[in-house]
């Protein structure tokens, strides 16, 4: 098969709509496991035993099985429970709550390298736990997460393939779709893989710049 | 000396363990209102212990700690925490390390706790905040971060931090040891003038002896979790009592 570049310029807009729709899943998938992840951490270090049990479990239990199960599982058995969810939001729950569970432990490693020093000015400036929490060790905590935080979006970027499995019309699925159609996989796998390519790219540098920042001064 | 018939802090029978290690054995003192007293010894002596059993930094398993007349520990057994959130107003801490918040500007260091504890308004803490700067010296800094000053004016703004929330009980654990030698005085001075303009009670954990020695009412030698002598420093420093005391004097001014 010899390389079209009127095939490939034929195919690109319907590759670049599927694109943004790989973006959006990406950046509201991110934006639950970067909640969703603060929250684990946090219930991991609540006193009440049972919490942080389920914490730990979750977290375990997620970083044990595989993200395609887990979206599988999602679409595929939420509805004999009632639960009827489109494909898409069911594709960002999946990849959310996945990655929440690794974003969970990058903010613990946040939370524990807030010196105790911190804790026990904010203590002798008599500031209720509420305070301490929000005003003093999380703006500190979360700081030296944010180049992580931004390496796992990367990371989220580059699975959001597995959503295909699900129907979810992001990049791959729809060159699928218009290799099926055109018996032409050529083009639209290659142009699907270089957007991933370039993406990403610029996102690693846009992460090392975040690095160089969060690294100095406060 | 006022002997006012409450002592502002008092610790009474107070016994401390890490584990297997006794920290404090029956500690016992009281500090009278607008008493200055200087807690000196050996490394290991129960010190600064003192002092963070007081800010309830640490917990204890026996013994009673009053803050004027209040139970901030009850024969080892805590306060509920709304009487501890009370008694501990009264209490200001400088500690060795400063802990200044990096992550805020000098003045917000020193406005966040008045506003969000004491329901003081935004401009009223600034007014404050800015006052307490200019008595440290460091009104210029206001909007500096923490991380851009000196060791000893970092020290000075956790002085004029712990002094916004208007304690009348101040605890300085070691607030010099760890500061370049040439830093020293400027903080010592803000100490002298503290002591000198208003009537706080002062608990201060010290190495410095000569400072100790003029600033305290009164210097409580400690050794092995208790008080071994406690006395004027005149008293303490030309004629101790006790052959610890005198033992660790020699060793202090042999270096």
């Amino acid at each position: 098969m010899i390389w079209s570049w009127e095939f490939a310029l034929d195919v690109l807009p319907d590759l670049l709509g599927a694109f943004v729709v790989t973006m959006e899943a990406t950046v509201a998938g991110f934006a639950v496991a970067a909640v969703a992840g603060l929250g684990w951490a946090l219930l991991r270090m609540v006193p009440v035993r049972p919490l942080a049990r389920a914490a730990f479990l979750f977290v375990d239990f997620v970083r044990s099985t595989p993200l395609l199960i887990q979206i599988y599982f999602l679409y595929f058995v939420l509805p004999e429970y009632g639960v009827a969810l489109a494909p898409m939001t069911i594709g960002i729950l999946a990849i959310g709550l996945h990655y929440s569970a690794y974003t969970a432990e990058v903010y613990r490693a946040g939370i524990e390298a807030v010196p105790r020093g911190q804790w026990e000015a904010a203590r002798a400036l008599n500031l209720p736990t509420s305070a301490i929490w929000l005003r003093i060790v999380l703006p500190q905590a979360v700081r030296p997460t944010v180049p992580v935080l931004g390496n796992y979006f990367i990371a989220m970027f580059k699975d959001t393939p597995l959503l295909a499995a699900i129907t979810v019309m992001e990049m791959l699925q729809t060159a699928k779709l218009i290799g099926a159609e055109s018996f032409r996989y050529l083009e639209p796998l290659t142009i699907t893989g270089v957007i991933f390519l370039v993406v990403s790219l610029v996102a690693s540098y846009g992460v090392r710049k975040l690095e160089v920042r969060y690294a100095i001064g406060r | 000396m006022p002997s006012a018939a409450e002592p502002a802090l008092e610790f009474i029978d107070v016994t401390k363990r890490y584990g297997d290690v006794l920290v404090l054995e029956q500690f016992a003192l009281a500090v009278a209102p607008g008493e200055k007293i200087a807690l000196i010894g050996p490394s290991g002596s129960g010190k600064s212990t003192v002092l963070r059993i007081a800010m309830t930094l640490e917990d204890i398993q026996a013994g009673t700690v009053r803050v004027h007349g209040g139970a901030l520990w009850q024969n080892g057994v805590q306060a509920s925490r709304r009487e501890t959130h009370r008694l501990r107003a009264s209490l200001g801490m400088v500690f060795q390390h400063f802990h200044l918040f990096p992550h805020l500007r000098v003045i917000d260091n020193l406005t966040l706790a008045p506003r969000l504890v004491a329901g003081t308004t935004d401009e009223e803490a600034r007014t404050r905040g800015m006052e307490l700067l200019q008595r440290v010296g460091l009104a210029d800094k206001a909007d500096a971060w923490p991380e851009q000053l000196s060791g000893g004016q970092k020290q000075r703004v956790a002085i004029a931090r712990a002094l916004a929330m208007q304690p009348d009980i101040m605890l300085f654990d070691e607030v010099t040891s760890a500061l370049d030698p040439e830093m020293v005085g400027e903080v010592l001075d803000v100490l002298r003038e503290l002591g000198a303009a208003t009537d706080m009670s002062m608990l201060l954990v010290t190495h410095e002896m000569a400072f100790a020695r003029q600033f305290a009412d009164r210097v409580a030698f400690m050794d092995g979790g208790r008080i071994v002598e406690l006395d004027v420093p005149e008293r303490i420093f030309d004629a101790p009592a006790e052959a610890r005391t005198r033992q660790f004097l020699q060793r202090v001014r042999a270096v």
